[in-house]
């Protein structure tokens, strides 16, 4: 065997033992966060929560769990904020959805939405398996449209029409659903007074509180943010009073 | 005189139609409008029958009448008529209205107005006497009567007070219409559903219909409950028939289709209620509102709990009053953690007064062991009765706690099941929490698919159209490739050609199959007759194919060659002699290969 063959080989090996020690070092964080969360010590478990969502930002199962730990130790804000990020990663699992009604009913704002159930029936999925639920419509499509170019089939006809609407369906929600992409933020801080502008001719228009949740519209200077509420309300509020994430390139 | 109703056959509407047409002019001509009543001397439990008619015009919709708001008033239809008297034609349209007088007096009755065509006309005026009671009403009272009954006249504002609605009846009412009063100044709510039954009074039975409503004056001051009104209409007593009711009485004088009516109007007595304000002496500071007498009673399942176990503690208040809206106060001495559940609300009525109850139920989760004590809950109200403000107030109740089972002393989830007619347990939700967190590590597999995995989807979208299109191009040019066969010689020339040079043998027949594989090719190549082209030819087929003219010369010269050859006589003997006019051609034919398809 050559040296470079063994040593390819070992490159392997230690990458493949990498990621499981990787594997094993999450799995123990995660069950140290659950037992500190189980015997009430919110703020050590928060610390691991959020290390393992640096690692690991998509899985819907930690923000849930931190949603909670934050909720126990009394930072709802944070709690709700976490609990919208499990819930687009999760959006049909009923344990995210109640914690983040329950959370919600603890905040002091009543915010009117102006959204109807038609403004978004695509929201019970994940965007991503809405984009599955296309390509794989419109895989069935494009074969059985090139399967008939050469072979005419009554019953492949049939599969190409209801592949066809399938994937207009898929498609039409998965359009919406990226079109709706909300860049959600949350008060963190007791009370955020919200102002018509920045600078010297800004006006107070309104305060809110703790677990107000709004949508991010633009963010400048590295301070302030322009948001808008659900009610069409809009203003600009300091960064450091809410918690935020910043929109997704891709 | 021909008088024709409207509303008959097609055929008659089409002729009435023609009719209308041909003498629109005199129908339209004349426009007049008139009050009738069938009487204008009335009690005030009698009802006038009021006609509006409108002459000469049939677009009469809206008509204002002057004094008609001496009179409670009831639709009682329209009907038009088209008269044709001596040849003349008039239309008319009619509206009815039962009129019920609201006092007794003299009133007038218009004039009415109603506009046509932008012109407005007047009516008559109606002079109408509405007298006392007449001996009519007294007759009909033997057989029905309604009364409006309080509990009390005298009471302070926001005390209860409770309004009963009674129709006695002995026999038969047709289409009754009970007009209640408005109950201005009151807050109201109906008790339950209306309620019939049977009232023995002084031998004679009645059937009874009563409604209860809940009245809480929200004003102080004298505030009248206006008469309640039934409209309806009972049988007429036929000249001489005798009173006592028959199987034919039932089956045709009762009968709506067969018996004759009369209106008749039931009104009961209005009723003055003088409403006190609730005096400012001795009002305690957390005082509420809460008017009446009220007890307030408090208890617990059981008198030992466990720490950390949680045990019911249920609240009630009961009483004479408004509790809809009662908050207990808070209990806070931090030896129990409270979760509220939501209260209940119940009325009853017994011995003709109403109590009111509402339950308040509260989780309590013991947080110290030993023995606690939950304090007294007090609830101030203004006792109506005595004229003096008082407290309803529970006793304390001490709750042994005991140390919480091994393992325990965290979990605060309580369930408390009460039993139900079915004997089955109820699980009843004392107090919400947050759902619990994951345990499993498996979850933190399900990471989501990543920004690549996207793109990775997104151009499969692509990629699926442009195989698909790749593939239809190429089917159709298979299909065009089978159609072609002047594609298809094109297309094959070179590989025939080759076929065929590599099979030629030498000796006699070699200029003569050299030259046809060659002209074959050309024929192919240029989709022509291969066999008859000549060298003159050549000029013209090759050179509209861009085949340069130095190769076209080549070709004619190994064509003349071969053409000398094979006709001249000269038959060229070496193998060489072959070799090199084969190579020629394949390398002419090469070249031509090329040439055209630059």
């Amino acid at each position: 065997m050559s040296s470079i063959r063994q040593l390819k080989i070992m490159v392997i090996v230690t990458f493949l033992f990498s990621g499981i020690a990787f594997a094993d070092d999450d799995s123990k964080a995660f069950m140290d966060a659950n037992s500190l969360h189980s015997n009430g010590e919110y703020q050590k478990a928060i610390e691991i929560y959020d290390q393992l969502l640096a690692r690991k930002k998509n899985v819907g199962e930690l923000h849930y769990n931190l949603g909670n730990s934050l909720f126990r130790n009394g930072e709802l804000g944070k709690a709700i904020f976490h609990y919208i990020k499990a819930k687009e990663l999760l959006p049909r699992n009923a344990d995210v959805k109640f914690n983040l009604n329950y959370a919600r009913s603890k905040a002091t704002d009543k915010i009117d939405s102006q959204k109807s159930f038609f403004s978004n029936p695509g929201s019970a999925f994940k965007k991503i398996e809405l984009l599955f639920l296309t390509v794989v419509t419109s895989l069935v499509f494009w074969i059985s449209m090139g399967v008939l170019l050469f072979r005419k089939n009554y019953y492949l006809g049939w599969i190409r029409n209801i592949s066809l609407i399938s994937m207009i369906i898929s498609v039409s929600l998965w359009v919406m659903v990226e079109l709706d992409q909300k860049n959600p933020i949350v008060v963190t801080s007791e009370k955020a007074h919200v102002y018509s502008t920045i600078g010297k001719n800004a006006i107070k228009l309104f305060t809110l509180h703790e677990g107000a949740e709004g949508n991010l519209v633009e963010m400048i200077e590295d301070k302030w943010a322009l948001f808008e509420l659900a009610d069409g309300k809009k203003g600009w509020i300091e960064k450091a009073k809410i918690i935020y994430t910043l929109p997704e390139k891709i | 005189m021909v008088t024709i109703r409207w509303r008959r056959t097609g055929k008659m509407k089409k002729y009435l139609f023609l009719i209308l047409i041909t003498f629109s002019w005199s129908i339209y001509a004349q426009v007049s409008l008139s009050l009738h009543v069938d009487s204008n001397n009335i009690s005030i439990n009698d009802q006038i029958t009021l006609q509006i008619r409108v002459n000469g015009s049939r677009d009469a919709d809206e008509i204002k009448i002057h004094g008609l708001d001496n009179f409670q008033s009831q639709r009682a239809g329209t009907s038009s008529q088209i008269n044709i008297i001596n040849g003349r034609t008039a239309v008319s349209k009619i509206f009815n209205y039962h009129l019920y007088p609201k006092n007794e007096g003299s009133f007038t009755l218009g004039p009415a107005y109603v506009e046509i065509d932008g012109k407005t006309h007047n009516s008559n005026i109606i002079k109408i006497k509405v007298s006392k009671d007449t001996s009519g009403k007294a007759e009909i009272q033997k057989y029905f009567y309604i009364t409006g009954e309080v509990t009390k006249t005298n009471l302070y504002k926001g005390e209860q007070l409770l309004y009963t609605f009674k129709l006695h009846q002995r026999t038969r009412l047709f289409s009754p219409a009970l007009e209640l009063p408005e109950f201005n100044g009151f807050w109201k709510e109906q008790i339950g559903k209306e309620k019939q039954y049977r009232e023995d009074r002084n031998g004679i039975k009645w059937n009874v219909y009563e409604l209860t409503y809940l009245l809480y004056p929200i004003k102080t001051g004298k505030i009248t409950i206006p008469s309640a009104s039934l409209n309806a209409e009972i049988a007429k007593q036929g000249r001489g028939r005798r009173r006592q009711r028959s199987i034919l009485n039932s089956l045709f004088e009762d009968h709506p289709m067969f018996g004759e009516r009369k209106r008749i109007r039931l009104r009961s007595k209005p009723v003055d209620i003088n409403v006190r304000a609730i005096p400012d002496e001795g009002k305690p500071d957390n005082y509420t509102g809460l008017v009446g007498q009220f007890s307030l009673k408090a208890q617990l399942p059981k008198n030992s709990v466990r720490k950390g176990d949680s045990t019911t503690l249920t609240v009630t208040l009961v009483g004479q009053g408004s509790v809809a809206s009662v908050e207990l106060p808070q209990i806070s001495n931090g030896n129990f953690k409270i979760y509220d559940d939501k209260p209940t609300f119940s009325k009853t009525i017994e011995h003709g007064k109403l109590y009111e109850k509402k339950v308040f139920k509260k989780a309590l989760v013991p947080q110290k062991e030993g023995v606690v004590e939950i304090p007294r809950i007090s609830i101030n109200y203004f006792d109506p009765i005595d004229g003096s403000y008082k407290i309803a107030s529970t006793d304390p109740i001490s709750l042994n706690v005991s140390p919480a089972a091994v393992g325990e002393e965290n979990f605060q989830i309580i369930k408390a099941q009460t039993p139900t007619e079915t004997g089955k347990k109820k699980i009843k939700i004392l107090a919400q929490d947050l759902r619990p967190i994951f345990y499993n590590t498996e979850v933190l597999d399900h990471e989501a698919k990543g920004v690549w995995f996207k793109v990775f989807l997104l151009s499969l979208l692509i990629i699926f159209p442009a195989l698909y299109f790749f593939m239809y191009f190429y089917q159709k040019r298979l299909v065009k490739l089978q159609n072609d066969s002047g594609h298809q010689r094109r297309s094959r020339a070179f590989r025939t050609f080759n076929g065929k040079i590599n099979n030629i043998s030498t000796g006699k027949g070699f200029c003569e199959d050299a030259s046809k594989v060659l002209k074959t090719y050309i024929g192919d190549k240029t989709t022509t007759d291969g066999m008859a082209i000549t060298s003159y030819d050549l000029d013209r087929i090759l050179l509209s194919k861009n085949v340069r003219m130095e190769t076209v010369a080549r070709v004619k010269k190994i064509m003349n060659d071969l053409d000398q050859r094979q006709y001249g006589g000269g038959m060229a003997g070496s193998v060489d002699d072959y070799a090199d006019f084969l190579r020629d051609i394949r390398d002419v034919v090469k070249t031509i290969e090329k040439e055209i398809r630059a």
